[in-house]
């Protein structure tokens, strides 16, 4: 149901952006349109399109919108608009290569939109008592936009015969106004922005947007921030440096795209390296790949369930170094859920996660008061499925998801929380749906292949030792 | 880049050095503004300066060992782009204050020899610019965009002279050759220069485009401006920059103050990575330690093995960069001992055959495991063949010599020396003097001459900084019951083996290549995030096939170890 819902704002977006376009298209004065400096911006819009900022959770977010913001303060709306989305296109058709799909262009219909917005802001507060100021300095004038005077008369030599005093108005409200509007109207693009994908996020996930807003905002504004600036110092250099200032303000973009990019490579090097060192403490207990299966199982439950990405993120290390505490206190109880969260809690990012690894292991959901204990969701998750895949991968007693899930309802409540199990059941069918789906052939292939890498190693070892023997 | 400083203060022969450049920078100084008649922009230099504190004291890039870049080469850049040599020569001895240091109360001399390292390396940069033909006639806008080659050129003679002098210092303090210092850490430094003198010549941009208000106000309180003299001839001309400066001035702040804020961001998310790099950092080390934890004679081996493989790697000029990945792969290049049955490590006699290849088993699990690791798939062949001999007669391969990773050479000459120094129940724990008279013993045999030597070299000046191995052992003796775990790693009895069972190398290789190759066909990993943020649950690539096939992946491992998930039922 959610699926249909978005699809349909999808194509609600998709036929106002159209809408929007048209409108445009008619609006522009084709004559007046200096075709150079069109293509330039288009060209330079698709170049910064093609860089993208990734998050260690979240969406992307590319750098055309700072050009974006930039023409949209020195040209007129309409024209800013046709210049972005076509340069948008082009720009993303170009970084995939071709392989462009309509998501993609989702993204630019609502972009454009946005922007739509952001510039009639922009357009309004940019004018204020600019009349008055032009009547004051030179009082018959025919009275200009205050963005075409800003982009035709660059210089203080542009601003007419001086008042008797050393500071020229113009100057003054060109310098404070449109600092100002231009902030203002970042502003709006950013907050429509995160309302519009938090809306967007709420419904694929099943979760509220009002939660989800101030999670995406305390993640994204740091760079939306560089990007409003970086568009800022576009715009108000472009009259003086037409081309020069793309290329300049595009370098302090890059750096904050390299350091975004480096802090999610470190935090997949991070986990993959949590992995590894759990993999090893279950080889030590004699329960080979345990934490791994436990992490993916549970991510799923965890997105079938609508938990915010930084839960997620503390969900997957803690699943795959849940049971660390086994190495040194091999009886399943709290004691070894204790010793794991000791063992993380000196390293201040992951404090959280090990607040989760505190409280895995079957406790008890409610106090004796029978209150509900403030135990974090992410806890509750790697609660049930290590119990369920306990149940499913040991050895000899070995039992089937459906029998295993039989055998952990009856606690139902009590030691395994409700929620959890019923999102864990729909993950399973639907794995198990897809496995039907998925051919056979290739799911026999890969076991199969699994097997005889193991069995080609053993005989390798017993072969040698035949051979020397 | 700038120093590292060390607490006791600089060597004598670099005070020496630092004396020098003050004699340099002085000859400098009176040479600008006696012959070449320049003037000081005391404003902004006092602007510029304040901003080379500032970034100097952001912490910057620690990559180096004993150097570390910092931002304050943006100001500095700035300032050559829009000062003359001798404004832009007193910036740089701004540039060698931080307030980090001052925080931490270091040698004032190590700070003066920072200034000072800048300042020749600044006068040096500016030298060069000027004579290319370099403006900073700061209105004329198209003649500054036209220098930027000569800027960057400017900019490489700046890292020349700074990566000269700093590599003379760490030479003098620390004992590391210049020249592998210059390939290991000044080189790599180098485009991170170049990109930072980019940042510096937009904002050296901004700051001259907007930076008549300084004019203005530098007339009215009467000092000497270099063109003042234009100015005061041709007033009309100049007028409207003069007039209109308070708002041009405010334009020119805004400018500043979004430049920097987007600059600001960055730094921000890079002082994140870094911290998250301090915690990766901490949590391997901190983790493997823990999972030595059962065995008492393992007991700090990992750390101890990475501490005396990194000294190995700065002896050899190894880049910081390989350095910290060789540091990663030392402490988990025992993880591998999980996959050997636990029995066969706990054996006190001799091993047989079959148990020694078991045994072999570790180097090859636990280079596995490395693969999965992105950032340390490259180090996985160190750790394959950490127990190869430099003469062949190691395993799992038999490679001999140069055909070792020299990592994995590293490795070994780490692993022998700190698992010589600590007591095994067979044998007692050998002196530093001892295990150095082994080392030499086996060098070409087993080890590698030419690291065996700078690796004693090393030992012997004392700088390892590492906990003496002896307390240690201590610490292992005292509670080791007779039937507690031991490891049986190579022994120089070893060599009596008959060399031939290691070597067959050639069919191992060829079963590796088309299982890895089989692998990558079927477990293909999947692809990267897409535009909704959705990503696969991976972290190390193929794993998550396991998901699907839970039975059957669970089956092969316990078919094929049923000794260990017997062993481990305690």
């Amino acid at each position: 149901m959610e699926e249909a819902r978005l699809k349909a704002a999808r194509l609600l977006s998709a036929l106002i952006c159209a809408g929007i376009l048209i409108f445009s298209l008619i609006q522009v004065h084709l004559s007046r349109l200096d075709i150079w400096r069109t293509l330039g911006l288009l060209a330079w819009v698709a170049f910064f399109e093609a860089w993208q900022i990734r998050y260690p959770w979240g969406r992307p977010v590319r750098l055309g919108i700072a050009v974006g913001l930039c023409v949209v303060a020195i040209r007129p709306v309409p024209e800013a608009l046709l210049i972005y989305f076509a340069g948008s296109v082009i720009g993303r058709v170009l970084s995939r290569s071709g392989r462009v799909r309509m998501s993609d262009f989702y993204y630019i219909f609502q972009r454009t939109i946005i922007l739509a917005v952001a510039g009639l802001a922009y357009a309004l507060l940019s004018q204020l008592r600019w009349q008055e100021v032009v009547e004051r300095v030179r009082p018959g004038a025919e009275s200009e936009s205050f963005k075409e005077f800003w982009v035709h008369y660059p210089g203080p030599e542009n601003y007419g015969p001086m008042p008797n005093t050393y500071c020229n108005p113009v100057v003054i409200h060109r310098a404070i106004v449109f600092p100002l509007a231009f902030a203002a109207m970042s502003l709006v693009y950013y907050a429509l922005e995160m309302v519009t994908s938090s809306v967007e996020t709420g419904m694929v996930k099943s979760g509220s947007w009002r939660v989800i807003l101030p999670h995406q905002v305390r993640q994204t504004w740091p760079v939306y921030l560089a990007l409003g600036a970086s568009g800022g110092l576009m715009a108000l250099y472009f009259p003086r440096l037409p081309f020069w200032n793309f290329l300049i303000f595009l370098f302090p973009l890059m750096l904050v795209r390299l350091e975004c990019n480096r802090d999610q490579e470190l935090d997949r090097r991070f986990l993959a390296t949590m992995r590894v060192i759990g993999d090893a403490a279950d080889h030590i207990r004699g329960l080979p790949g345990h934490s791994s299966r436990v992490s993916n199982l549970s991510v799923e439950v965890a997105r079938s369930m609508g938990l915010p990405e930084d839960q997620v993120r503390n969900l997957r290390y803690a699943a795959v170094l849940h049971d660390l505490g086994l190495v040194t206190e091999p009886a399943e109880g709290p004691a070894h859920a204790r010793r794991g969260a000791e063992l993380l809690e000196g390293i201040p990012q992951l404090r959280r996660v090990a607040e989760v690894i505190r409280f895995h292991h079957h406790e008890p959901l409610t106090a004796e008061e029978g209150e509900e204990r403030r135990i974090p969701p992410a806890a509750r998750i790697i609660n049930v499925v290590s119990a369920y895949d306990h149940l499913v991968s040991q050895g000899e007693r070995r039992l089937s998801p459906e029998e295993a899930l039989q055998e952990l309802s009856p606690e139902r409540g009590r030691r395994y929380d409700s929620v959890v199990l019923r999102n864990l059941a729909q993950v399973l069918e639907k794995r198990r749906r897809d496995q039907e789906g998925a051919p056979r052939r290739e799911r026999r292939e890969r076991a199969r292949v699994l097997e005889e890498e193991e069995i080609s190693l053993e005989k390798l070892f017993r072969e040698e030792g035949e051979e020397e023997g | 880049m700038r120093k590292g400083i060390e607490e006791k203060g600089l060597d004598s022969r670099n005070r020496l050095l630092t004396g020098a450049a003050a004699l340099g920078v002085l000859a400098v100084l009176l040479h600008r503004a006696l012959a070449a008649h320049e003037q000081v922009f005391w404003l902004s230099v006092l602007f510029l300066g304040a901003l080379a504190v500032i970034s100097e004291s952001l912490g910057g890039d620690l990559r180096g060992g004993n150097s570390r870049t910092t931002y304050g080469i943006i100001p500095l850049t700035a300032a050559i782009l829009a000062l003359n040599t001798l404004s832009a020569v007193l910036v740089a001895l701004c540039a060698g204050v931080s307030l980090r240091d001052v925080r931490k109360r270091r040698s004032p001399w190590a700070m003066a020899f920072n200034g000072l390292q800048y300042a020749l390396a600044v006068s040096a940069a500016s030298f060069v610019y000027h004579a290319l033909g370099g403006t900073t006639r700061s209105f004329e806008l198209g003649k500054t965009l036209r220098s930027i080659p000569f800027l960057l050129l400017a900019m490489a003679a700046f890292w020349a002279v700074n990566a000269a002098l700093v590599s003379l210092a760490v030479h003098w303090e620390h004992g590391v050759r210049p020249l592998y210092f210059l390939r290991g850490e000044a080189l790599p430094m180098l485009p991170h220069q170049l990109a930072y003198g980019l940042l510096g010549m937009a904002l050296g941009v901004i700051y001259a485009q907007n930076a008549f208000h300084l004019v203005y106000l530098e007339i009215e309180t009467g000092a000497l401006v270099e063109g003042l003299a234009e100015v005061k001839a041709n007033p009309s001309a100049y007028a409207p920059y003069v007039l209109g400066s308070p708002g041009e001035a405010l334009r020119g702040f805004a400018a500043s103050v979004m430049y920097l804020a987007t600059l600001g961001v960055a730094w921000s998310f890079s002082r994140r990575n870094l911290e998250l790099l301090r915690a990766y950092d901490r949590t391997t080390e901190h983790l493997c330690a823990y999972l030595e934890e059962r065995e008492p004679y393992l007991r700090g081996h990992a750390s101890r093995v990475a501490g005396y493989a990194q000294l190995l790697a700065a002896r050899l000029g190894m880049s910081s960069y390989d350095r910290k990945k060789l540091r990663y792969a030392a402490l988990l290049h025992d993880l591998g001992k999980v996959a050997v049955p636990r029995e066969i490590l706990l054996q006190k006699v001799s091993l047989s055959e079959e148990e020694f290849l078991a045994v072999q088993r570790h180097a090859l699990a636990g280079s596995n495991w490395l693969e999965e690791i992105p950032y340390l798939a490259d180090t996985a062949g160190a750790v394959l063949h950490h127990h190869e001999y430099f003469d062949g007669g190691g395993y799992p391969d038999g490679i001999a010599g140069d055909t070792i990773p020299p990592a994995a050479r590293i490795l070994a000459v780490a692993d022998a020396y700190d698992a010589m120094l600590n007591q095994r129940p067979w044998r007692e724990a050998k002196t530093p003097e001892a295990a150095a008279a082994e080392l030499r013993q086996n060098s070409g045999v087993q080890f590698d001459p030419e690291m065996v030597k700078l690796f004693l070299e090393a030992l012997q000046e004392g700088k390892a900084g590492i906990a003496a191995p002896p307390a240690e052992a201590e610490a292992a003796t005292s509670g080791a019951p007779e039937d507690e775990g031991r490891e049986r790693g190579w022994q120089p009895e070893d060599r009596e083996r008959p060399l031939r069972k290691a070597r067959m190398g050639r069919r191992r290789q060829q079963l590796l290549e088309e299982r890895r190759k089989r692998r990558e066909a079927v477990l293909k990993p999947r692809e990267a995030v897409d535009e909704k943020g959705e990503r696969p649950d991976d972290g190390g690539g193929g794993r998550e096939a396991y998901g699907e096939d839970a039975p059957s992946a669970a089956e092969a491992d316990a078919a094929e170890r049923p000794s260990e998930s017997g062993g481990e039922e305690d």
